[in-house]
């Protein structure tokens, strides 16, 4: 059974079509890359799968419950990594992981044991009973990062999860998305703009423009797409040279990034 | 730079100032699900806070004309020192309050990070940032100037008088704006000191604490002026030893009262020999106001120095406490989101603010019982229906506080019950303290009251009851509203804000429903009054108990 199963979602936002009609699929074990350009609906998809917000229409199933009808037993299942920090500023990193492990029913030793472990591998010691609002982006992200998996979900959505992450900190949330999909069998829900990271991490990815997925699938498919649209030769085409083809936005990239060459050598 | 140009740029980081402040005292309740539109949300902050800053000027000049009330009528010395005295008090709290509301977000230097990233010279940069901090001011320092100086001109008709109370009103500003940043920093370094130490949370809390009532005294200055005005006068006109009255001569602002009344009436400075006391007061005003004057330009630089300080980043530094061990302390739900709520409320002056208001407002009304008369059931009602009043007030402006955390609550398996439940036992614990300061005015003024007495305790009832119903209102989306899940009670999408369009309705409907709830017990207790105290006490409970039972099983089914 499909984790996720998202079936014609329509979101609108006054005149503005948010999403047209998106439908997708994610499995167990599966780590899905949403890919898209700015204002093609990631957020806006995955706010709707976690119940921040309401579809125009369509259905949204999360391990078979409904979003609408069922939100508490979606909302159990789901470790969410939001794009900006939504954090409770006020609170300390210590204060908010006991606020979302009690809320969660968590059995206290696990949720120690876990937090213990997390905290420790993404150097929090230092910042561990200091505010949320003194920490830097990167730290938020972290402890945002901890709160989603303290419960280790069947279904992480990670709305551009490794903005401000250093690069050791990446590494290990890279490796334990791996292997939170692999071993637990736990669904993953990826939103990056960072191409080579969904070449490498993700086993399956889902184009978005315009408000629907336009192509999807692994990396070999959507290559295979794309060069059946246009002949790219012997050179095998990276993600991004894929995504850009997929969104036609390829022409329109070159043309302005000639303009700014031309820009750049007139003062000189 | 020119002053113009430096003058013109200040007001983008002063700009920045005032969306920050806003931020932190919970004007500003952005949620990524709430705000439909971020850039009117922002205009309509800045906006809110220019006018915020025109009304506190207005009260504040109306605040320091008051005093001269008395004196207007009676013309007497004394009560003109009386009025200059109070006046630069009133002025000196209400700049002092003003900057504690605006001047944590600049202690924390963030509006002026931007700026050391531009070529400005040091200097120039020093001028835009200390103009900006001019700008945060300057409505109330030319009110506070200008209004006692006019005022003093027009009741006095000396031009002496009037030049004195011109320097007299500048040092009052400048020592008001120095008090309010050393303020300003030391709760910007409380609020951001890490660290679980009872000793630390304590010392966060009461500071807190006494914020919200010093914030809640811009209510209270108006009654001070008419109440406490006579005691000043007494003071003065008592039959003080030389040295006493010499050292209220050398005390600020009593200084500039001394030295006012003297020059505007030379027949209280009888030159003669030996000297006459109420000539050695004035003489001794005189040197203390000039001491004053040389203070005031030290402490004009030392402000200007802070400032530099501040906006370089070498203000208040954020104080790290490293963590031991991680060990989490885990609750059920309902306990976990209380202690959530306030641990909130232990670092947020808005939060402070309504811990304080239902408490004060009913002292303010107990202010108001004659000393002579005891105190009886409509007193006790009074200032009852006051607290609680007070209390749904602070319990709408609660859910404010949730501000952009609130979408990540809303991401966790949380039914609507347990928010509701947990804003309402807060409300509840807020009102508390509202019947014990009733029962003290009783016992130090004398009731009348007999087991009316209890009132008040009964009332509290009422309340968890009013303010279950009154979150639970306004949280709970009902068919067919904005951003309804059909067919589901859930929480309403558009977020917490209260005073947003879309929320603004609910919010009114809200309050209406926890109003009635909280009169009805005492619409028992009234028209049951004929029958004896101990039938309409009884009433009166019976009806808050059932209340509070009806919204808690409303409640639970909504879960």
């Amino acid at each position: 059974m499909p984790v996720i199963e998202a079936s014609g979602v329509v979101k609108t936002f006054g005149t503005v079509n948010a999403l047209s009609g998106l439908s997708m699929k994610v499995m167990p074990g599966e780590i899905y890359g949403l890919l898209g350009p700015n204002g093609a609906g990631k957020s806006t998809m995955i706010k709707i799968i976690n119940g921040l917000l309401q579809p125009t229409s369509g259905t949204v199933r999360v391990g078979g419950y409904d979003i609408s009808s069922d939100p508490f037993e979606v909302k159990s299942a789901i470790g969410y990594v939001a794009e900006s920090s939504i954090l409770y500023d006020s609170l300390s990193p210590r204060d908010f992981f006991e606020f979302v492990a009690s809320v969660r029913k968590i059995d206290p030793a696990k949720a120690n044991e876990r937090v213990t472990k997390l905290a420790d591998a993404f150097a929090l010691r230092q910042y561990y009973d200091s505010p949320i609002a003194t920490l830097s982006m990167g730290t938020k992200q972290k402890v945002a990062i901890i709160a989603s998996l303290i419960h280790e979900p069947p279904l992480l959505l990670l709305d551009e999860p490794l903005n401000g992450l250093d690069a050791r900190s990446s590494r290990i949330l890279k490796d334990l998305i791996s292997f939170h999909a692999e071993k637990n069998k736990a669904a993953v829900l990826f939103s990056t703009h960072i191409m080579e990271v969904a070449e490498h991490l993700c086993t399956r990815i889902g184009i978005i423009y315009g408000g629907k997925i336009v192509a999807e699938g692994s990396l070999e498919e959507l290559r295979k797409k794309a060069s059946t649209e246009k002949e790219l030769g012997s050179k095998e085409a990276s993600l991004e040279d894929i995504f850009l083809r997929l969104t036609h936005e390829e022409e329109e990239v070159t043309e302005t990034v000639k303009i700014l060459r031309e820009a750049f050598l007139v003062g000189r | 730079m020119r002053l113009r140009e430096a003058w013109e740029t200040s007001k983008y980081p002063y700009v920045e100032l005032t969306y920050r402040a806003a931020q932190l005292s919970g004007a500003s309740a952005t949620t990524a699900t709430g705000a439909k539109d971020p850039k009117a949300q922002v205009k309509a902050v800045i906006k809110n806070a220019k006018i915020s800053k025109i009304v506190f000027t207005i009260f504040l000049c109306i605040g320091m004309v008051i005093p001269f009330a008395e004196f207007g009528i009676n013309h007497s010395p004394i009560s003109l020192v009386g009025a200059v005295t109070l006046s630069l008090l009133i002025s000196f709290a209400y700049l002092m309050l003003y900057s504690l509301q605006i001047l944590p977000s600049f202690a924390g230097a963030e509006p002026y990070s931007l700026l050391l990233t531009l070529p400005l010279t040091t200097r120039d940069f020093s001028t835009v940032t200390l103009l900006s901090f001019v700008r945060t001011f300057d409505y109330l320092a030319i009110g506070s100037i200008l209004v006692p100086v006019v005022t003093t001109g027009i009741l006095t008709g000396s031009a002496a008088a009037s030049v004195v109370m011109l320097g007299a009103s500048i040092v009052n500003v400048i020592f008001a704006v120095m008090v309010g940043l050393w303020f300003s920093s030391l709760f910007y370094r409380n609020i951001t000191r890490g660290g679980r130490s009872r000793g630390a949370m304590i010392s966060r809390t009461l500071f807190l604490i006494s914020w919200g009532f010093a914030a809640m005294s811009t209510g209270f200055v108006y009654q001070l002026a008419t109440y406490t005005l006579p005691y000043v006068n007494q003071l003065i006109s008592g039959n003080l030893s030389q040295a006493g009255g010499a050292l209220i001569a050398a005390l600020h602002p009593f200084t500039f009262g001394v030295a006012i009344a003297s020059l505007a009436f030379p027949k209280f400075l009888p030159i003669s020999y030996p000297i006459s006391n109420t000539a050695l007061f004035a003489l001794v005003s005189y040197v203390a106001a000039a001491c004053y004057v040389g203070l005031a330009y030290v402490a004009v630089r030392r402000t200007t120095r802070t400032i530099s300080n501040i906006t370089h980043g070498l203000g208040p530094s954020i104080i790290r406490v490293a963590a031991k061990e991680f060990t989490l302390k885990l609750r059920r739900p309902l306990s976990a989101y209380l202690m959530k709520d306030i641990r909130i409320a232990s670092k947020n002056p808005s939060m402070a603010f309504l811990f304080a208001l239902p408490v004060f407002e009913t002292v303010i009304i107990a202010m108001s019982i004659s000393g002579a008369r005891m105190v009886g059931i409509l007193d006790v009602a009074s200032m009852t229906m006051m607290g609680s009043l007070f209390t749904l007030l602070a319990s709408s402006m609660l859910l404010n506080t949730e501000r952009t955390g609130l979408d990540y609550t809303m991401s966790l398996p949380l039914g609507p019950s347990v928010i509701i439940n947990a804003k309402s036992l807060i409300s509840t614990l807020i009102y508390l303290p509202v019947p014990v300061v009733v029962l003290l005015i009783e016992l130090i003024k004398g009731g009348t009251v007999g087991i009316s007495a209890l009132f008040p305790f009964v009332e509290i009832l009422a309340i968890s009851a009013a303010t279950t119903a009154e979150v639970a209102v306004f949280i709970t989306a009902r068919s067919g509203s904005t951003g309804v899940m059909k067919g589901s009670k859930s929480l309403a999408p558009a977020g917490f804000n209260i005073m947003s369009g879309e929320n603004l309705g609910r919010t009114f409907k809200a309050i209406a429903i926890a109003l009635f709830i909280v009169a009805a017990p005492v619409a028992f207790f009234f028209g049951l009054a004929a029958y004896g105290e101990i039938t309409s006490i009884l009433a009166m409970t019976l009806v808050a108990m059932a209340e509070l039972i009806i919204v808690q099983v409303i409640v639970r089914l909504t879960r």
